[in-house]
């Protein structure tokens, strides 16, 4: 079905999401954040109008759902104007957030204005090791912020990044989903991009951990049942194969980031080498159709022969470009998850670090740091 | 930004143990219909989720709307396709039983997936378990 929708130009469908990445700013720290490791800073975000216009033009293109992101979406204070703008283009609207700042007050307004679903993100299923993974006090507020969108009448998702701090108190996150009401709950193995790439040591689990880890989720999705629709997202580094790129690069969604620049993904901005081009300069049709960024890994072109050769390649599309680029420093290698990636041995590598017992850990975790907060000086 | 992203209620010819009749059906108040005028198609959109429906699944959809039993449901569905077919080929329609063991199936369905709340007669509940 996705092949037979209106075609254009390169062959490439509409797209039907939009990550409106509105900001760098958050008040946590986690060390897993998929936001690049230079943030953009506040100067450098685009207005409101420029949002709306965003919005516009890709209502125009085809997009039917808005997921507000960030950094905390927030903290910016036109989200309330972009929800309703994006409600009267006839788009579904997601907010992807922190919960701080998320009050009972403002989840209502969020609600009038349109929004249909709020994703809230914790880092544990209890305040002490939540926080100390956030680097925030936040879980009170966090919690908050759930009975403000339960209150509000609005639909509730839960994400939590799974890893190695983290997953074997997979039945306290478990339990507080269903404390705070949750319809939905991610539990997301960290896919390690920027920051989780970074603290990759720190943050991979062993093999021992996630089948005890996918053990609990199976018990939990079967007592649970429909109440809660619990996602599993695999880790990248214990699967089979490599995924594929969201869908495809330039093939479903599309993100911009703070400063307008228009990406395939959330984290393609690391692939360093390649414009992106930004919505100050060129229209979001234009870029989605006819940039060279979106075209570059579109179709099968750009694989490498094993890729070109393997059935495999219409279930993983090659694999992911940001990966490649991450671990070998070449976007256009093959993703070093597939098996037969000649760098293979660098996820083999991890995942034996991973399960040496006891782990030795070399190096401190690094928290997530928005680059305009300087130490040296308490103004932001 | 999951791997589901787009997938196509299939409607499987089995035999439905009981039939909706007199039950309500709304849609799941988290689901929303939209006429897509890029793709010239009816989405059902969902938070993380686009499905993509078949004209007669978006009628059956469209119909969803927590007042009319799968009953008035059927039968409406069956005069829109009466009435389309009226110069063609009528005896190429099923007949209505057959239709409603259909819809009930494809409703079921829905309901597991999430995206259709079932009220059974006589139920005052508000909830569905």
């Amino acid at each position: 079905m996705v092949q037979s929708i209106t075609k254009n130009n390169n062959g490439a469908p509409p797209p039907y999401s939009l990550v409106a990445e509105l900001t760098h700013r958050c008040p946590l720290h986690c060390p897993y954040c998929s936001n690049p490791l230079e943030m953009i800073s506040k100067a450098m975000e685009i207005s409101t109008g420029e949002w709306c216009r965003v919005l516009s033009e890709a209502a125009d293109l085809g997009v039917v759902e808005v997921h507000f992101s960030g950094g905390e979406p927030l903290v910016r204070g036109d989200l309330e104007v972009l929800i309703r703008h994006a409600n009267t283009l006839e788009m579904y609207t997601n907010l992807i957030t922190s919960g701080i700042g998320l009050t009972t007050e403002k989840a209502a307004r969020l609600c009038d204005a349109g929004l249909e679903n709020v994703q809230v993100s914790f880092q544990a299923g209890e305040a002490q090791l939540s926080d100390i993974i956030g680097g925030y006090k936040a879980f009170d507020k966090k919690w908050e912020a759930c009975k403000a969108v339960k209150n509000a009448g609005l639909y509730l998702s839960l994400n939590v990044v799974l890893h190695r701090m983290n997953i074997d108190y997979l039945d306290e996150i478990i339990k507080l989903a269903e404390e705070v009401g949750a319809e939905r709950l991610e539990l997301a193995n960290t896919q390690y991009y920027n920051w989780a790439l970074l603290n990759r040591e720190q943050l991979l689990p062993s093999r021992v951990q996630i089948e005890r880890a996918r053990e609990i989720y199976e018990a939990a999705k079967a007592r649970i049942g429909k109440k809660i629709e619990i996602i599993w997202v695999i880790p990248d580094y214990y699967a089979q194969g490599p995924k594929p790129c969201m869908g495809g690069w330039g093939t479903i969604g599309l993100t911009v980031a703070p400063n307008g620049a228009v990406l395939p993904c959330p984290t393609a901005g690391m692939i360093e080498g390649f414009s992106f081009e930004n919505v100050l300069d060129s229209s979001l049709r234009h870029i989605w159709y006819e940039s060279e960024s979106f075209n570059l890994f579109r179709g099968e072109k750009w694989m490498p022969e094993t890729c070109l050769s393997c059935e495999l390649k219409h279930q993983d599309g090659g694999g992911c470009r940001c990966q490649a680029f991450a671990l070998t420093g070449d976007a256009y290698a093959m993703d070093p998850v597939c098996q037969w990636s000649p760098k293979h041995y660098l996820i083999e590598k991890a995942v034996q670090d991973a399960n040496c017992n006891p782990i030795i850990q070399s190096s401190p975790i690094i928290y997530r740091r928005y680059q305009l907060d300087r130490p040296a000086s308490k103004k932001t | 930004m999951n791997d589901g992203f787009i997938t196509h209620p299939k409607n499987k010819r089995k035999v439905v143990e009981s039939i909706l009749a007199d039950s309500i059906p709304r849609l799941a108040a988290k689901a929303r219909l939209k006429f897509d005028k890029v793709r010239e198609k009816n989405l059902l959109l969902l938070p993380e989720k686009v499905v993509v429906l078949n004209e007669t699944a978006a009628s059956i959809l469209t119909l969803c709307d927590g007042r009319q039993t799968v009953n008035t449901i059927t039968e409406k569905i069956r005069a829109s396709l009466q009435a389309d077919t009226e110069t063609a080929d009528t005896s190429a329609l099923l007949d209505l039983k057959t239709m409603k063991a259909d819809i009930s199936e494809f409703l079921l369905e829905m309901e597991d997936q999430g995206w259709v709340v079932i009220h059974k007669h006589g139920s005052v509940d508000n909830k569905e378990q």
